[in-house]
């Protein structure tokens, strides 16, 4: 933040659940709340440990965009969310209406970005 | 690069190559176990993109400032190029020190983008950036 970068990105599966991004942004964030509104969080999820790939489903992105708004407790949104890359099985279209309908449009996240497609 | 619509900014992952070009490896057997799996870094490739790795150091060297910053640098240059969209690069970081050597801006010219364009007509990386079964341009 001294440096002036603040376009943060993190993801729910970088590190071990109980260690991953969102757990150390929401310790940061509860040190430094002053912060939560100058940096642009973009967090990638929806990733299935089982397949090693991306879960486009809505199921499996709402389980892991609800998972991530637990972790940061309140003290930061989630700007920008992304999946882990585009999942073959189910169409762009539900996997983006999802997270756009239930999550953007609701204030829950504020925008929806796309990996590596 | 694929064209993108306008207004859309793109975010650079791994802009500095995921250590490789700030020569974290020096051979094929410096190569942490998980980035194996990626081809270029791959021990038949590995001597070869090595070099790419080398010409960047040395015009980091000229410039005076490291090669992740060159890199970060020239990623950022990229985004002067007509349609190009703002580009926010993402570079690791695990240290204080290397954040607050990350984040020292260095202004990449035009001639030293031209250069660098002449290397990568010339050069040719060897292998793609993932293997197959890791999904890329769906």
């Amino acid at each position: 933040m001294l440096a002036g970068s603040n376009f943060w990105n993190g993801g729910e599966f970088y590190g071990p659940p109980d260690g991953n991004s969102l757990v150390l942004l929401e310790k940061y964030f509860a040190q430094r709340p002053e912060d939560a509104g100058n940096v642009v969080l973009s967090i990638k999820g929806a990733f299935n440990h089982d397949t090693m790939g991306a879960d486009g489903s809505p199921e499996a992105i709402r389980q892991s965009i609800d998972g991530c708004i637990a972790q940061l407790r309140g003290r930061k949104r989630i700007d920008i969310f992304e999946c882990a890359r585009r999942d073959p099985n189910v169409p762009l279209v539900l996997s983006l209406g999802t997270i756009d309908k239930e999550y953007v449009q609701t204030g829950k996240v504020g925008g929806v970005d796309l990996s590596e497609v | 690069m694929c064209p993108v619509p306008d207004g859309i900014p793109l975010v650079a992952y791994s802009p500095v190559g995921r250590g490789f070009l700030i020569g974290a490896y020096n051979t094929a057997e410096d190569v942490p176990a998980q980035l194996r799996v990626l081809p270029r870094f791959q021990a038949e490739n590995f001597a070869t993109n090595r070099q790419l790795a080398g010409q960047v150091e040395s015009m980091a060297t000229r410039k005076g400032c490291t090669t992740a910053q060159f890199a970060i640098g020239w990623v950022r240059a990229l985004a002067r190029r007509p349609g190009m969209p703002v580009i926010t690069p993402i570079p690791r970081a695990c240290t204080a020190e290397r954040v607050e050597e990350n984040t020292r801006e260095v202004n990449i010219s035009d001639e030293e983008m031209a250069k660098i364009d002449a290397i990568q007509a010339k050069f040719e990386v060897k292998e793609a950036r993932y293997p197959d079964f890791i999904p890329t341009d769906t």
